[in-house]
């Protein structure tokens, strides 16, 4: 006898860590073959399934997306699915050794991004002179220079 | 415990060589790190060898000490075993709070000098206090360290101390050893404190460390000495440091020592730990109580500490290090066995349990003895007869950790030490030396390893497998230094910069002075205007004609002109602007020449990013300078970021020339060179030459009519009474030969200074001023927009729009960073994976690396 746990998994594909929510558990028996990857599982009828999308073997350790619910006779519902890697090894992926080329939260965004179109033929211009004028006009403009035998002692 | 493959044999890749005061050294053929209890400048080899079959001698800094104390740091550190059993090793700046369980060595600086006045006695404890009632007395404390007097008979290098193991006696009472006057210590100038301990019980009270130092003199004047642990030290006569918990810096290299005559010389190795009289120095078993260690308890191990040598007397003096002297033997004078005896009775001699045997050798060259050939006779007055030997641990209770702690300590202390007993006793058909050899082989023989620095941790290595006796040989050099090991740093950063602007405009810019004969007036236009009125309608006077004035021609004394767009930045004392000596009523600001250069300050302004990516560098972001009257520059904006950019412009109003400084937070990144000034094409009228001209036209006239009027009357018939009265007015002596002649030709010369003075009165009436140039014009270059410095900053346009939380989310940033998916939070896109530790099946990992690769959200 195996268990599946079902949930309601709201998060994108690419997640990780799923947001789940347990909706439901369920036993089954493997009456055929049962594949690791794709399960195909037959279960006892409950309302709840149908809402879920997300489900837990734990015989597996493994956690899937489930593909399709299927009515069946006997009031059995066929559950397909297919492995979610990410979540069901999500602790043993955060240790694994990445060279990381893109990142939401990179360490700077200095490096160039050809995803980031930068037109070539037009720039914004800010231009403007330094804050401070030393400078006075209507004075003394002129400077006239005289040799001269007056002796000049600094 | 480390067992390193210790080949103790010339055979299996070890050659012991013994010096007598140097300990051991050591050759290696093996891989190992070996302390030899001494060590030696030369000969002395401390080999890591790699997988070398061949000996390598490398030779080591002599200063290594290798008998295990080594070298350490800065601080007073200490290694000490927690109760959890953990090896700690702390800087001890501060009291502690420890639970011990035993102390492995303590490394205390060498900066603690003590100078003594001469006659002067000195006892310093060193010791370890376990609470806060140290009472100033030496007795207080609870583990004395070190405890020695000394006074200034002695030398002392440098004034500084070697501290020694631990000593105290059986009942715990601290004793120390005193020197008296005439005995000469010597020591390394690096010296250390090495404490190896049993367990020190000490719980949850403090832990100081004290420096006790006591004198025997209290009269004023004679008690200098000073201590540089100064913060430590009441400055009294007598040091009380309850207060005062030391820290200590040393290198450690313990120091060797000779008593008597015989010590008179310079040892610079290390070999002793400072001797004791009559007592021993325990090492105890773990828990121990450290108030009485067990006499005849069958766990204890003990190690017999030195006693003193004195002349005559049958007292051994020891080293732990493998340097001994003994002025008596026992069982002959050959290979022999030592069971210390005291007289003491503290032990029981015919009870050779719980001993330690010193094995020496008398005479017999296979050890060798004093190398330096001062071999005293037994039992002769003050002297001593050196020896070498191995340590010798024996217990009755051979429990293997007991044992193994006993080794450890004297793997600390870097002796050779063997857990073999030899006595004369074991195989009386052989000669003691055959004994000895078959006794000792490489297998129980063992010596502490020391590392690369010189320090030893417990660890020791033995011979393996090879029961080739050892070859022992005598290396008789005694130039060894203290060590200082040098710190490896491979990856010191460049200095940098210390972003320090040492110009100094006002310094460097000065102009200095130019007292030949140029002064600078700066002025209007208008009273540029009355300058110039003044010469064009200068006239001098006769008087001016007559005076000081040299110069013809005013202008000739103006040399330039110079216009600039601005107020020339000077506000000195108005004056008359004199050419010469002539005062020509225009007003002018004078120049002082040592004001030298002016600096105009623009301001600044701060360089932020706007894109905060890649976007805000070049060539994406431009930044643009136009610098006036000089060019527009472009500069980096990629190093203004975050930093001010100041421009400012040193301007030489004498010549109109510009520098213009582009500065970082106040430091000049570039300069670039214009001029601001027109010279301005003047021109005036050159009266002084025009006057000059009319002089001469003047004079000429003169003189011209002179010549006319004499001539005029020369014309005069006059002849007889009359002619020679004329001839008397003119001063004609003697008879006039032809008169009529001369009346003729006086006549012609009239006439031609006539016609002379028409032409100098024609010239006269013609003669005008001619104009000059007073300064000459050049091209304009004001062709400015503006005269202040603008800065421009182009940056580029994205043709994409884009909102940066969905792009981070979405697309990322590119990055270029490595580690573990754990470091990172968010998308990432990765573009190589490796796992470290996953149970997912192949299939799956190629699933989950692709999806890396596409990017996830972790």
């Amino acid at each position: 006898m195996f268990t599946a746990t079902f949930y309601l998994n709201t998060s994108d594909k690419n997640v990780m860590y799923k947001n789940i929510t347990p909706i439901s558990t369920a036993t089954f028996t493997p009456t055929n073959e049962v594949n690791i990857f794709t399960p195909s599982l037959t279960v006892d009828y409950d309302n709840n399934i149908l809402t879920s999308n997300y489900m837990y073997i734990n015989a597996f350790s493994r956690y899937y997306y489930i593909n399709n619910i299927s009515l069946q006779i006997g009031k059995k519902l066929l559950i397909t699915a297919y492995v979610d890697v990410l979540m069901s090894f999500a602790d043993d992926i955060q240790s694994a050794f990445v060279n990381v080329c893109r990142a939401q939260n990179p360490a700077n965004r200095d490096l160039s991004d050809d995803k980031i179109q930068v037109n070539p033929k037009t720039y914004f211009i800010e231009t403007n002179s330094l804050p401070n004028n030393p400078y006075t006009m209507g004075g003394n403009q002129y400077v006239i220079g005289i040799n001269g035998t007056e002796v000049i002692t600094p | 415990m480390i067992n390193t493959g210790y080949y103790g044999t010339q055979d299996s890749g070890i050659d012991v060589y013994n010096n007598t005061y140097y300990g051991h050294t050591i050759n290696l053929k093996k891989p190992a790190w070996v302390a030899s209890g001494s060590y030696i400048k030369q000969g002395s080899y401390l080999a890591k060898v790699a997988e070398n079959p061949e000996t390598i001698f490398d030779t080591i800094d002599t200063s290594i000490a290798h008998c295990g104390i080594g070298v350490k740091g800065d601080f007073l550190t200490w290694e000490y075993t927690d109760r959890e059993g953990n090896t700690q090793t702390e800087v001890l700046t501060a009291r502690y709070n420890h639970y011990l369980r035993s102390i492995h060595w303590l490394s205390l600086n060498r900066d603690i000098s003590i100078s003594i006045p001469a006659g002067d006695t000195v006892t310093v404890h060193f010791g370890i206090d376990d609470d806060d009632n140290y009472n100033s007395a030496y007795s207080d404390i609870d583990i004395p360290v070190w405890l020695s007097s000394f006074d200034t008979s002695s030398a002392y290098r440098n004034n500084q101390r070697c501290f020694s193991a631990i000593q105290y006696t059986d009942d715990n009472t601290p004793s120390y050893y005193h020197w008296g006057g005439g005995d000469t210590q010597r020591y390394a100038p690096n010296q250390s404190l090495c404490y190896n301990s049993p367990l020190i019980k000490y719980g949850l009270g403090d832990f100081v460390f004290v420096i006790y130092v006591e004198c025997s003199s209290t009269a004023e004047g004679s008690n200098s000495r000073s201590v540089t642990l100064a913060d430590y030290v009441n400055t009294s006569s007598t040091y009380n440091y309850i207060n005062r918990p030391y820290v200590g810096r040393v290198y450690a290299v313990p120091y060797t020592w000779s008593t008597g005559s015989a010590g008179n010389r310079e040892l610079s190795r290390v070999t002793g730990i400072a001797p004791s009289f009559n007592r021993k120095f325990s090492i105890t078993a773990p828990y121990y109580n450290k108030v009485s260690p067990e006499k005849t308890g069958t766990k204890n191990f003990y190690f017999y500490d030195m006693q003193q040598s004195y002349g005559g007397s049958g007292s051994y003096n020891y080293s732990l290090y493998n340097i001994f002297c003994t002025s008596n033997t026992l069982n002959g004078t050959d290979w022999t066995t030592e069971t210390q005896t005291y007289p003491s009775g503290v032990y029981d001699s015919a009870t050779p349990v719980q001993t330690i045997h010193y094995y020496y050798v008398a005479g017999y060259n296979f050890w060798s003895t004093c190398g330096f050939g001062e071999l005293r006779p037994v039992g002769s007055s003050g002297g001593y007869t050196m020896r070498t030997c191995i340590l010798h641990i024996q217990s009755q209770d051979n429990a293997s950790d007991l044992k193994e702690y006993a080794f450890e300590m004297c793997a600390y202390l870097g002796v050779f030490f063997s857990d073999r007993i030899v006595t004369a006793t074991v195989d009386t058909t052989l000669t003691t030396e055959e004994q000895w050899k078959q006794a000792f082989t490489d297998e129980n023989i063992y010596c502490g390893i020391i590392d690369s620095e010189g320090l030893t941790h417990g660890f020791y290595t033995h011979g393996q497998g090879n029961t080739a006796t050892l070859s022992f040989g005598n290396d008789n050099a005694q130039n060894a230094t203290p060590y200082k090991p040098t710190p490896f740093n491979p990856d010191v950063p460049p200095t940098p910069t210390d972003e320090t602007d040492r110009g100094d405009l006002n310094t460097h810019l000065n102009s200095g002075s130019y007292a030949t004969s140029a002064k600078y007036y700066a002025t209007t236009e208008t009273q540029i205007t009355k300058l110039i009125d003044f010469i064009n309608t200068y006239s001098p006077t006769d008087a001016d004609l007559t005076s000081d004035f040299k110069g013809v021609n005013p202008s000739d004394y103006i040399t330039n002109i110079l216009f600039f767009p601005f107020d020339v930045m000077y506000s000195g004392a108005a004056s008359p602007i004199y050419l010469s000596v002539l005062n020509t009523t225009a007003i002018g600001l004078k120049f002082n020449p040592s004001f030298g250069v002016t600096v105009a300050d623009f301001g600044g302004i701060s360089i932020d990013r706007y894109f905060n990516d890649f976007r805000d560098y070049p060539p994406y972001t431009k930044l643009t300078l136009n610098i006036p009257f000089a060019e527009s520059v472009e500069i980096d904006i990629g190093e203004y970021y975050g930093h001010t950019l100041n421009i400012k412009s040193v301007i030489d109003f004498t010549t109109g020339d510009i520098l213009s400084l582009i500065m970082r937070d106040g430091l000049v990144t570039k300069t670039v060179s214009g001029n601001c000034a027109i010279q301005l094409p003047l021109s005036a009228l050159a009266m002084g030459t025009y006057q000059q001209t009319l002089n001469t036209l003047q004079s000429n006239a003169k003189i011209n009519q002179v010549n006319k009027e004499a001539n005029d009357v020369i014309t005069v018939a006059d002849t007889g009474a009359a002619l020679a009265s004329m001839s008397e007015t003119l001063g004609i002596s003697g008879a006039i030969a032809n008169p009529i002649t001369t009346l003729a030709r006086g006549a012609a010369q009239r006439d031609t200074y006539i016609e002379q003075g028409k032409q100098i009165d024609y010239s006269l009436k013609h003669t005008t001023p001619s104009p000059m140039t007073i300064s000459g014009g050049t091209p304009c270059n004001m062709a400015m927009l503006e005269y202040l410095p603008r800065y421009t900053i182009t940056r580029c346009k994205t043709l994409n729009i884009i909102d940066y939380n969905t792009y981070s989310y979405t697309v990322g940033f590119a990055t270029a960073q490595q580690g573990r998916v754990s470091d990172f939070t968010g998308f990432i896109v990765c573009s190589d994976v490796e796992f470290d530790n996953i149970s997912a099946t192949a299939a799956e990992q190629e699933i989950i690396k692709n999806m890396l690769k596409s990017g996830v959200v972790v």
